[in-house]
């Protein structure tokens, strides 16, 4: 499994909510780093469920969220540098 | 055949409690003096309708969160409890400790919500939810593994991060 950076993951995130972002008229180079997908309206609960299915299915990793700030979960910069650090982890 | 009366007295309560305020206080005492077996700290959303004509058959743990417009059904037509249980209280439908039960779930006879567990918004529960999972749909199906339960003093978020997606 090749590592990805913060950027590949968020790249991989936004490609998975692309269609709620257009909805709303945004596009994934208009999302700010502190961006909450949740509270934006973006993902509900099933989505972020999706979004985690998604990644680790995409990466062949299994995510352990118990040391991410929950605030900072559906946060695209912060979520995405965890699941990178994380990819980094398993390569080690 | 039901009492004229006592099934008058349950629906006449039944349509308070509907219409109350109060989840986890007067909309409480009038579903208990219907009948329904709630324990402590538990909430009840409005519009919600529990079991019309046998609402003693229906048990509400301790810390259980109901959201608004949940509709309870314990009873199926022309198919009554066995009687042979008839001795012990009856239950048909249970919702265990510290379960979440999202608005506008549809919950059908003869399930059992395990502690702890979350049906999510507009679900139908058909079958019973193990302890800790988290299932959606109609039919509701499992989607999740509950880390902690979801009391509704819990943060969404931390919640949210010790779920664990199903295959």
């Amino acid at each position: 499994m090749p590592a990805l950076s913060a950027e590949q993951v968020r790249s991989l995130v936004l490609e998975r909510v692309q269609s709620s972002l257009a909805a709303k008229g945004l596009r994934a180079e208009d999302i700010p780093d502190n961006y909450d997908l949740l509270t934006e309206g973006v993902i509900d609960s099933m989505g972020i469920l999706q979004v985690i299915t998604e990644v680790e299915a995409r990466l062949g990793i299994t995510v352990d969220f118990e040391d991410l700030d929950p605030e900072n979960l559906t946060v695209i910069g912060p979520f995405c540098r965890h699941i990178a650090k994380k990819c980094v982890n398993v390569e080690k | 055949m039901e009492p004229l009366f006592s099934g008058a007295f349950k629906r006449g309560l039944q349509i308070l409690a509907y219409l109350a305020p109060g989840e986890s206080s007067l909309r409480i005492w009038l579903h208990r003096l219907r009948g329904v077996r709630i324990g402590a700290d538990s909430r009840i959303g409005m519009a919600t309708l529990i079991e019309t004509s046998f609402p003693e058959w229906v048990s509400i743990g301790n810390h259980v969160t109901m959201g608004m417009r949940t509709t309870i059904i314990a009873h199926v037509v022309g198919l009554p409890p066995n009687r042979n249980r008839k001795k012990e209280k009856y239950t048909s439908v249970r919702i265990e400790d510290d379960s979440f039960v999202g608005p506008g779930v549809i919950i059908l006879p003869n399930v059992t919500i395990g502690r702890g567990a979350v049906v999510m918004a507009g679900s139908v529960v058909t079958r019973s939810v193990p302890p800790l999972t988290m299932v959606q749909g109609n039919p509701a199906k499992p989607v999740a593994r509950c880390g902690v339960a979801l009391l509704w003093h819990t943060p969404i978020k931390e919640f949210y991060s010790k779920l664990r997606p199903l295959e």
